[in-house]
């Protein structure tokens, strides 16, 4: 008899230290939710986590859990998935860890389109480090990093991804769980590099951008672009656009258990060097 | 033993020639070693090949060798470089328009097709066969006027045909640089999966595997930087495969964040560092030992890791493997170091000896759990009787556990009781490779009972090897492997006979005679330091010993 897998087989008993109402709490409770649906054993999903507070999702995740140095998760989810193919792999991380320091591995981690799931807790600031300036936060934010206004444009990630090659984009608000349990869902099964940007309020250091910031901007989007100027008018402008903005079937494939065509390992070492 | 150098411009074709030489010499069995003058290559410019063969095939390959028996030369360049190294004055070639080549030496090659004729000259003194070389140059080449410049070398080249020519031995051998030995060994140990980042002089290791490992059932990733590859590295690791992570010293500074990593989660990581000259980008085709220092001490916190040098191209088949070996037992950062000239020397060698190591050692894949299912509450940095831990990898029912770079509990959660961890978890990991089961922490040549012991590894290793043999019996060579953790009691023990010491290395701050100080407190200690790019050729070296050792060993004789 297959044993039905539920939420809470996702969770390890330790208990999370994020502040009370913290949007990375709905990020987790999305992850468990959808992993159980799909009926992931979970000791065959790996969630790789970042640094800052959103990192440290990986000790309250009952399956393997990584978590990794600040901006690596990519590089390490690829070391997983590429050599373990029948794992699930979700990545997780902050804005500033993915958007930021881990940006160069965002690029190439959306053209090697290698079936991984990575979900970004983004709440346009630093919390972890006590409330600086993100590669998020809007022009004129105000930190002790930037007292007089942010003057750097905030990057858009899912443009960025997009023009990198991503073949699965999506947007999600922690504050709609059973929504962002669906992205999560969608994007598990898309066979290829999956990102999710999920607005993740930070209520002790971005008040500006709080749950009810998100809730009277956020736009939800039933079908994704049909095309990529859709996309980018859709992206450009607004910003607060949910659901599914970017799919397109590809084949992750190439990754999946390659044929071994050499048994004899030695004959064959000696074929490739004499 | 037999040598012959090839000098001329970038673009004649020089590499291409000495390939095809060494590929015929490798087919009739013969034990050589080729040397290129690398730097040039990059530059454009002069670019030199050289190959020194072994009459005997039981041999291990020659080292580097000052006396060249003919040399073929395109400039007067040339010229300046090998008549001084030559053992017979007249045994020069070359265009008639270059200086102080015997007329009877003289021939017209063209500027392209100067490496054909040469090839027909070294064919023609070495006695291989006049069809057998004919037929490789018609392979490579144009037919035509390529072989009518062969012919013409080939008769020059009869005219000063050798004592004993080159003949069929009948032995299979197979030619093979320190980087594909790592390959081969790694391949041996079950490696599958390589993540590599293109960098001289280890690019070869990521371009092997893009090759070999795909047969295999593996993959290859280029990734965008050492950092990612240090952890992909990591990540397959983690998820229970074996990989290991090559690269070079501006690669190693990028790295450097992934190494602190491995050793705080536990994650078997091995690391292998081809050193270059340095500082920064520094002399990226000269050979080095001088990242030493930064390889015991990399990394922010305290850590325990453990340093191996190979000292010879078969050694790394071996080491490699040996690494893999120890990193899943301890669970800590293995680094092995090669230089430059190592990682690319590249040597012919019988293929009975590489299948040898390759065989040499059985997968121990340590406390690892692949496959069963755990009861009770898995603790996955939870020591049990001072062994280490056990670690289980996904898909492990029962097992799964959160690897942190955090300070984290015997569970792996961080936000633990410091004080509480500090004193048990962290004081385990800092002290588990303080003495490490290992049986080769060095190697010995030469008279065990000697009076003066010669001291070195990588690189040095073939001259120390070779001086030791040549110069009887007061010197001992001593190769050494492991730099970390000092095998302190076994160096005093090699070393008892020993009243002076030699440590021969390739930089300027002496960092091997430095970490191995603890073993030599009661020697007298001398130094052979060089840091120009350069690998010493047989008589620098020996020359070198003379002027240090003076006055010494003319007592011992007397």
């Amino acid at each position: 008899m297959v044993e039905t897998v539920k939420a809470k087989d996702f969770s390890n008993g330790n208990s999370p230290t994020w502040c009370p109402g913290c949007g990375d709490y709905g990020v987790l409770s999305a992850i468990q939710r959808g992993l159980a649906k799909l009926n992931v054993q979970p000791e065959n999903a790996v969630l790789v986590s970042g640094i800052g507070c959103s990192g440290k999702i990986g000790h309250y995740f009952g399956g393997y859990s990584i978590h990794t140095t600040h901006g690596r998760t990519l590089p390490t989810a690829l070391g997983i998935k590429s050599s373990r193919p029948e794992l699930t792999v979700i990545a997780a991380g902050g804005d500033g860890d993915g958007y930021g320091i881990g940006v160069g591995h965002l690029v190439h981690a959306a053209r090697r389109n290698l079936p991984v799931t990575y979900i970004v807790m983004d709440n346009s600031v630093y919390g972890n480090t006590k409330g600086q300036t993100s590669p998020t936060s809007p022009l004129g934010y105000e930190s002790s990093t930037s007292p007089t206004g942010n003057l750097d444009q905030p990057i858009n990630p899912l443009l960025l991804a997009w023009s990198s090659g991503a073949s699965f984009i999506g947007q999600g608000f922690s504050g709609d769980i059973k929504h962002l349990e669906e992205l999560v869902i969608r994007g598990i099964q898309h066979d290829g590099f999956s990102l999710i940007n999920v607005f993740s309020p930070c209520v002790v250091f971005n008040k500006a951008q709080g749950y009810d910031f998100y809730k009277q901007n956020i736009t939800y989007q039933e079908q994704p672009a049909a095309s990529a100027p859709e996309l980018v008018s859709l992206l450009s402008e607004n910003p607060f656009n949910v659901g599914v903005l970017w799919e397109k079937k590809t084949s992750g494939s190439r990754y999946k258990g390659k044929q071994v065509v050499e048994s004899d390992v030695i004959s064959y070492l000696k074929s490739n060097i004499i | 033993m037999k040598s012959i150098a090839l000098f001329g411009l970038t673009g004649q074709g020089i590499e291409t020639a000495g390939e095809i030489l060494s590929k015929l010499i490798e087919s009739l069995g013969y034990t050589h070693r080729n040397w290129r003058d690398f730097s040039t290559i990059i530059r454009g410019g002069n670019t030199s090949f050289e190959i020194y063969i072994s009459d005997q095939y039981e041999s291990d390959s020659p080292p580097r060798l000052e006396t060249i028996d003919m040399a073929v030369v395109w400039t007067d360049e040339g010229v300046n470089r090998y008549l001084p190294r030559l053992k017979d004055h007249s045994m020069i070639f070359g265009p008639e328009n270059v200086k102080d080549i015997p007329v009877a030496h003289q021939g017209k090659p063209p500027k392209l097709g100067f490496n054909v004729w040469a090839l027909g000259i070294i064919t023609g003194y070495l006695g291989i066969s006049f069809e057998k070389v004919k037929v490789e140059i018609e392979h490579k080449f144009k037919k035509g006027k390529n072989t009518e410049l062969f012919e013409a070398g080939y008769q020059l080249g009869l005219t000063v045909a050798c004592e004993n020519p080159l003949q069929d031995l009948s032995v299979e051998n197979a030619t093979i640089s320190g980087n594909d030995a790592l390959c081969l060994g790694a391949i041996a140990g079950d490696v599958r999966y390589y993540y590599g980042y293109p960098i001289t002089p280890a690019s070869e290791i990521l371009e092997n595997f893009s090759k070999w490992l795909p047969p295999l059932g593996g993959a290859v990733f280029q990734v965008e930087d050492e950092i990612a590859a240090i952890h992909a590295a990591l990540g397959c690791s983690y998820a229970g495969k074996r990989t290991f992570v090559a690269t070079s010293g501006p690669g190693l500074a990028l790295m450097t964040e992934g190494l602190g990593y491995a050793a705080a989660t536990e994650i078997p990581l091995v690391l292998v560092d081809n050193q270059r000259g340095g500082p920064s980008t520094g002399m990226p085709t000269k050979t080095e030992q001088s990242d030493l220092f930064h390889l015991m001490n990399a990394g922010h916190g305290e850590f325990a890791r453990i340093l191996l040098t190979p000292t010879s191209v078969l050694d790394c088949i071996v080491t490699i493997q040996e690494a893999l070996n120890l990193s899943e037992y301890y669970q800590c950062p293995v680094i092995i170091a090669l230089d430059l000239d190592l990682a690319l020397r590249r040597i012919s060698i019988p293929w009975a000896k590489i299948e040898n190591a390759i065989r040499s050692i059985e997968i121990d894949r340590g406390p690892t759990i692949l496959n069963e299912t755990m009861t009770g509450t898995y603790k996955r940095y939870e020591s049990v009787g001072g062994l280490p831990p056990q670690r289980t990898v996904p898909g492990v029912k029962g097992g799964a556990y959160v690897a942190s770079g955090d300070e984290h509990d015997e569970r792996g959660f961080m936000e633990p009781d410091f004080k509480q961890v500090r004193g048990s978890l962290h004081i385990r990991r800092l002290n588990k490779a303080n003495s490490i089961h290992y049986k080769r922490p060095f190697s010995r040549v030469g008279n065990q009972e000697a009076p003066i012991t010669i001291i070195g590894t990588g690189a040095m290793g073939e001259l120390i090897e070779n001086f030791v043999m040549e110069n009887g019996a007061i010197y001992q060579g001593l190769l050494v492997r492991q730099l970390a953790p000092l095998p302190k009691q076994e160096l005093q023990e090699a070393l008892k006979h020993s009243k002076r010491v030699v440590v021969a290395e390739y930089n300027a701050k002496a960092q091997i005679r430095t970490i191995l100080e603890a073993a030599l407190t009661d020697k007298e200690v001398h130094s052979l330091l060089r840091f120009d790019g350069e690998h010493f050729t047989d008589q620098e070296f020996e020359q070198e010993i003379a002027a240090i050792l003076d006055g010494f060993t003319s007592n011992l004789t007397n």
